[in-house]
């Protein structure tokens, strides 16, 4: 790991967890997830809940075992060098993944809805700029524009939904009956991965000044579960099952049903700027969090930091090139991992420690 | 231990100056001390007293003058720097008692013995006079006489009902005006002699057990070790205590009012004023400081939400409106309702160059202008004002260089930069609407949001002193805000100080502001 020392609050903790939750998956999700389970598309958000609060759990738990400790020793002393590499290098590999994905996902709706004549590079790159520049500065200087941000981003959120709401028939939503089989197929497990603030306070808990509390992180999750349910009810609502999968973006589609004739119109592009800001807050994360953990893994190497930065950077710029069926792609692939990387490992990080307390760092123990 | 030792140096009396008797037997010591400081200055080696004729072959000036005083106990030479020292006061205080034997050397009001050609030197280029008494050490005699300016009205910060005051380019008088609007025995003020060359003096003010002792202690140790040789304002030597950073956004505050300044100090702040420079500079400072104004406050509650309404508008029109014309009209027409967007296009219709062209192009003329206007005075400053909007404005419009729109935005950007208080964060502003602009260029509105998103990083990115810069807004401090929100609360329930200042004291008054 690198050895500057960062030092966020844990409301600044807490802020970026659950931003990191919310994401760009309203946007791209109800795509994916509508097409296969039809009315039953709202559950993701349970599916989300549970992933999430499990995740959150088991996140928190290990932290608050190894406070100031970070997740590179902890699972060292777990799982010994090399699986721990292991493990720190597919994470480096998830969040360098995650960052592009991302970005990639706003900028299609934002040139599929509202910038048609602009190249699609364009947006991309202004937000891989901007997102990279507070990345270069840690997450100090990320959190503290989260927390300028935030008000923004709230207004945002809350708007978007009320104008979705504007024309939804709830009576569409009713089951009719599809087998809920369908858990276990990609879409749903993307759902799952979509909680995946607890991946943050896994990594970033050993440099906050304290950990935000339990009931605050689960609120967290529960705030970004009622966002992705309402992002992939709403369409239905007021579309149908059908009409709502037919379409690459349903979301911002019934947005622009609302009854405020100057929103359709005119204003789309208004309201996509309110996910820009939780684009560049998740971009400039996954950016840095990737970037730290490369560096960690391979700072004994020369030249390594120009190495690191030149390859995030060719990865990002290549991301927002990529066709919209690899993004897909890569978006269920991504939330896969996080699932397997996210809650699977900790969950075995957490029972291991747990019966063996005997470990240096942990609280209560004694550095020998 | 070492606080007490650090106090116990600080009140030492300086190098080379004796605060007691006047003993020769004490020159041994004293010749260690000046060995010590002799890289400060190029000194005589002596082995007695320092003389007239010492100091004469230090100082080859034509305004270095001499007399001799023909003393009961023998001659006296009398040594000074014509063009520091008040003449009359020197004959009416030193010579003319002297002469008729009226007051004795040792009861001069005001007199120092110095035993140090260095001290002596150092007195002297502060404008006093040096006297020789025979047989005894030399005896310097505070006479400064240069002619300062009056305290004036403010000119950079002006008040409608606030005070007229504001700082003059003479330390003491400075000093005295902070003090006269802090009568607080806490308030410290420490002075320094920095620079190589120019041996300027900086008075650190602070309130004791009130600002951060980290802060004080840092400027305390940062202050002995600045090596400039010329020292012209406050920010030449807080730049090097605190480092610097490549932003156009000023990291310390400078004003030139006296009561601002005081308020500073009371609020947990540390001040640094320059002999030499009519503007003290606080630290640390945030963004939202330079939002603050003390003056909206004072109609009553809802003038100053008004006032502060303004203002905030006036940054928006600064920053946002010349970026958001050219997104609008580069990329993003259909956000304007379809009559609007015809009358905008008709009024660049015969402009023969792209929005973002012309945008440029007019802001940059605007802001030559402006800056003319700025640092010309008077009728020069009206003339080029008339200028610049009745002649080149029109004319650009008429030539179809320029849409009438543009104009209005243009203007109405400039205007709100200088509702910002201070001139050197209206500089900021004016630069960063270039960025803007040409990122609006690039991508419309989102490229003019990732203009704002860039601000935003490099603002959270900078710290003053320590403090972060988008304090209390990041990190986030619900209480802090309330100093700088559009509805402040009254200043008896202002009971806490913002804690982003660090100050040791939080408490600032009893609740509600009175006794009960």
């Amino acid at each position: 790991m690198s050895s500057r020392v960062y030092r966020v609050s844990s409301r600044q903790l807490w802020l970026l967890a659950t931003l990191l939750s919310v994401c760009v998956t309203p946007l791209v999700l109800p795509g994916l997830v509508i097409p296969l389970l039809g009315h039953d598309a709202w559950a993701t958000g349970v599916v989300s809940l549970l992933g999430g609060l499990l995740g959150m759990g088991f996140a928190a738990a290990v932290v608050r075992q190894f406070p100031d400790r970070p997740l590179g020793e902890v699972v060292a002393t777990a799982f010994g060098p090399v699986l721990s590499r292991v493990y720190l290098a597919l994470l480096a590999l998830l969040f360098t993944v995650g960052a592009g994905v991302n970005l990639h996902g706003f900028v299609a709706v934002v040139a599929g809805h509202d910038l048609p004549l602009l190249p699609t590079m364009y947006p991309a790159l202004l937000i891989a700029a901007v997102g990279t520049f507070a990345a270069y500065f840690g997450p100090e200087v990320i959190a503290r524009s989260a927390e300028v941000l935030a008000p923004l981003i709230i207004l945002g959120l809350v708007i978007i939904n009320i104008l979705a709401f504007s024309n939804a028939g709830f009576g569409r939503l009713l089951p009719l009956g599809i087998p809920w089989n369908a858990m276990g197929s990609a879409p749903v497990l993307a759902a799952l991965g979509t909680a995946r603030g607890f991946l943050l306070v896994l990594l970033l808990g050993a440099f906050a000044h304290a950990l935000p509390s339990s009931a605050s992180l689960h609120a967290g999750t529960l705030i970004a579960a009622v966002v992705i349910t309402l992002s992939c009810a709403l369409p239905v609502a007021v579309f149908g099952a059908t009409f709502a999968g037919m379409d690459r973006f349903p979301f911002v589609s019934a947005v622009g049903t609302t009854g405020w004739q100057w929103i359709p119109t005119h204003g789309t592009v208004l309201l996509l700027i309110f996910w820009h800001a939780i684009v560049f807050v998740v971009f400039a994360t996954y950016t840095w969090l990737a970037a730290w953990l490369w560096k960690g893994l391979l700072a004994r190497l020369p030249w390594m930091s120009l190495v690191v930065g030149t390859g995030l950077c060719g990865a990002l710029v290549a991301s927002a090139t990529l066709s919209s069926e690899a993004v897909s792609l890569l978006f269920s692939l991504w939330n896969d991992a996080v699932v397997v990387l996210g809650i699977a490992v900790p969950a075995l990080l957490w029972m291991r420690l747990r019966r063996r307390s005997r470990y240096p760092g942990r609280r209560g123990v004694e550095e020998r | 231990m070492p606080a007490q030792r650090r106090r116990r140096r600080r009140d030492a009396p300086a190098a080379g100056e004796e605060s007691g008797s006047n003993d020769v037997s004490v020159l041994h010591h004293l010749q260690e001390i000046v060995g010590s400081a002799a890289g400060v200055l190029r000194l005589l080696p002596f082995s007695h007293p320092p003389t007239a004729e010492d100091i004469k072959a230090q100082l080859l000036g034509d305004d270095l003058e001499t007399a001799a005083l023909s003393l009961p106990d023998g001659t006296a030479d009398v040594v000074y720097l014509g063009s520091l020292v008040n003449k009359k006061r020197l004959w009416e205080e030193v010579l003319d008692p002297l002469l008729t034997r009226t007051v004795a050397v040792d009861a001069l009001p005001g007199s120092k013995r110095l035993v140090t050609m260095e001290a002596i030197l150092r007195q002297m280029l502060l404008g006093w006079v040096i006297l020789f008494p025979p047989g005894r050490m030399p005896v310097g005699l505070p006479l400064k006489g240069l002619q300062q300016r009056s305290v004036d009205e403010p000119t950079t910060e002006r008040e409608i009902i606030g005070p007229k005051e504001a700082l003059v380019e003479d330390l003491e008088t400075n000093i005295g005006l902070v003090r006269n609007r802090l009568r607080d025995p806490a308030l410290r003020v420490q002075m320094h002699i920095v620079g190589t060359r120019s041996r300027t003096r900086v008075a650190l003010l602070y309130l004791d057990q009130v600002a951060s002792s980290e802060l004080v202690a840092r400027t305390q140790r940062g202050l002995p070790t600045v090596q400039i040789d010329f020292v012209r304002t406050a920010a030449d030597v807080a730049e090097v205590i605190f480092g610097r950073s490549l932003t156009p956004f000023p990291l310390y505050e400078e004003t030139e009012r006296p009561d601002r300044f005081a308020a500073a100090l009371a609020s947990g702040r540390i001040g640094l004023i320059v002999e030499g420079s009519p503007f003290g500079l606080l630290v640390p400072v945030t963004f939202m400081e330079f939002q603050k104004d003390a003056e909206s406050a004072l109609p009553g509650p809802i003038i100053s939400v008004y006032v502060r309404t303004l203002r905030l508008l006036g940054l928006f029109l600064s920053t946002a409106a010349p970026g958001l014309y050219v997104a609008i009209l580069t990329a993003n027409p259909g956000v304007l309702p379809l009559p609007l967007a015809l009358t905008l296009s008709t009024t660049r219709f015969a402009v023969p160059y792209p929005v973002a062209t012309e945008a440029l192009i007019m802001l940059l003329v605007v802001d030559i202008l402006a800056e003319a206007t700025t640092q010309s005075s008077g009728a020069i400053g009206n003339t080029l004002a008339i200028v610049g909007t009745l002649i080149i404005g029109q004319m650009m419009v008429q030539a179809h260089l320029a849409s009438s729109l543009l104009m209005i935005i243009v203007s109405g950007s400039i205007m709100g930069s200088y509702l910002t208080l201070k001139f050197s964060f209206s500089y900021a502003l004016r630069i960063w609407k270039y960025v803007i602009v040409l990122l609006s260029a690039f991508a419309g509105l989102i490229g003019w949001f990732t203009g704002f998103l860039l601000l935003l990083v490099h603002l959270a990115s900078l710290k003053s002193a320590g403090v972060p810069y988008l304090s209390p807004l990041g990190p986030f401090r619900p209480y802090d805000l309330t100093h700088y929100g559009l509805w402040q609360p009254s200043r008896g329930n202002q009971r806490l100080r913002p804690g982003m200042w660090r100050a040791q004291d939080l408490v600032r008054q009893p609740k509600r502001g009175r006794v009960r």
